[in-house]
């Protein structure tokens, strides 16, 4: 009981209660946000790791529509090897070049070597082409009524391109078939697969996640 | 003895002292209940965490096999073995449980290593490499993955290795495209389709469940894809988790 004229004495146990209790209860809120978060982080990995696979495909279809937009004229006819002039030799490379396992190469690489995406809002979506394989007329016997063509290139497609973490990294493969006409250049094509497609390979035939 | 009671009495009364004791267990009650259900609902928020991840991580895992799969390196030779689903692919090999086999060529072993056997131009060469993924009897949907130069002489690498934990179903539809304008027609199911080759992408379902009762234990009916499936009520949370996947090499 209070009295006058007296300091009012406390003994402290009710901020020490409160103490001890605010500590319990922010412990626990702690448990539950640091669980929360690596949640989170583990979704928020996954939605990147897409959002890459998403450009990584991007690029590789840019390659693909590069290399069907090219004339007939810019592949030297019945070629086997160096058949793109200048500046095309530098985008159409020989098979595992200039890497091995570029999809093992780091950004820095890719933006050295790669060619970018057109489309791609990404800075880091790149592709890379090379020509892997060229199957001359001869070898590929087609069927009587087939409209004659020079040959069919093979082209490995790898398409990369990386999330907001450095981590998520993507890397695709497309393996592209192209019918070249030669000199039997057909003026009035304007789509090749739909010309060219029920007679020979032609667009993506094979398609995989490299990285 | 006499009694003096003094007009500064601080002690409480029989009767306060009662109400005490009864508003402070009524109090006590409350709490109690509230303790309770909120560990109730912390354990069923951690069993939906616990199966999102799981759900993920099995997206993830069966998503990377199936976006290696039906590749072929060198699609000009018309010799090589075909890549894709296997005949061992089949329905309802055990109750609510397909069969997934597919091969594709790789020169990455079961463990992602490049092959250490160099072809002629002293790169990794590419062998086969075969998954089967099936639920196994510990309800884990297993992981088979054999690694060779052709068929004849597979090593088995990974030998049914639980992938993913607590799949109570596992059903696997199929994409055919039967009249070959490179769009899927209709579903079927294991080893049903006319043409393995027109095949263009399947459809797979998950049922997971959570390790603990966390709910009120009552059966449910779950539709996964082409199979109905009445849980036990064993008071389990379960999650059904669907996967589309197109092979990308037979679509474009």
């Amino acid at each position: 009981m209070k009295q006058p004229g007296r300091p009012e004495r406390h003994a402290g146990v009710a901020l020490l209660a409160g103490l001890v209790l605010m500590a319990a209860i922010s412990l626990l809120a702690l448990v539950a946000t640091a669980s929360m978060m690596l949640q989170l982080r583990m979704a928020g990995n996954f939605a990147d790791t897409t959002r890459a696979r998403l450009a990584a495909d991007s690029a590789t279809r840019s390659g693909q529509r590069f290399l069907f937009a090219l004339a007939d004229s810019d592949r030297l006819s019945g070629c086997r090897q160096d058949c793109y002039r200048a500046p095309l030799d530098a985008i159409i490379r020989p098979p595992n070049n200039p890497s091995p396992a570029p999809e093992y190469e780091n950004s820095d690489w890719w933006l050295n070597w790669g060619i970018p995406a057109a489309t791609a809002e990404d800075e880091s979506a790149r592709y890379l082409v090379e020509e892997l394989y060229f199957a001359p007329m001869e070898e590929i016997r087609p069927l009587p009524e087939a409209p004659p063509i020079d040959g069919i290139a093979y082209y490995r497609v790898l398409g990369r391109a990386s999330g907001k973490a450095p981590a998520a990294v993507a890397v695709h493969e497309s393996i592209v078939a192209r019918p070249w006409l030669g000199d039997e250049t057909d003026p009035d094509s304007t789509d090749l697969c739909r010309d060219y497609g029920p007679w020979y390979d032609c667009g993506s035939l094979e398609w995989r996640q490299r990285r | 003895m006499s009694w003096r009671f003094s007009c500064q009495q601080q002690g409480l009364s029989l009767v306060e002292l009662l109400v005490a004791m009864l508003l402070a267990l009524l109090l006590l009650v409350g709490l109690v209940q509230i303790a309770v259900a909120a560990r109730s609902s912390f354990r069923l928020q951690e069993s939906v965490a616990e199966l999102q991840e799981r759900g993920r991580f099995a997206a993830d895992s069966v998503g990377n096999i199936l976006r290696q799969s039906t590749f072929t390196p060198r699609p000009w030779q018309a010799s090589a073995a075909a890549a894709g689903l296997l005949d061992s692919t089949q329905d309802t090999v055990r109750s609510h449980g397909d069969r997934l086999a597919l091969r594709t060529w790789s020169d990455r072993n079961c463990f992602g290593n490049a092959n250490p056997v160099r072809d002629a131009s002293g790169l990794p060469a590419f062998y086969m490499k075969e998954h089967v993924l099936e639920l196994n009897g510990s309800a884990n949907l297993a992981h088979t993955c054999r690694y060779g130069p052709d068929p004849g002489n597979y090593i088995t690498q990974i030998q049914r290795q639980g992938l993913v934990q607590g799949v109570e179903a596992f059903q696997a539809l199929f994409a055919e495209d039967s009249d070959g304008d490179a769009e899927a027609d209709r579903w079927v199911r294991g080893a049903a389709w006319q043409d393995e080759q027109a095949v263009l992408g399947v459809q797979l379902a998950l049922l997971l469940r959570s390790h603990e009762p966390v709910v009120e234990p009552r059966e449910q009916t779950f539709t996964v894809l082409d199979e109905t499936v009445v849980s036990a009520a064993d008071g389990r949370l379960r999650r059904l988790l669907t996967l589309a996947h197109a092979f990308r090499g037979r679509v474009e």
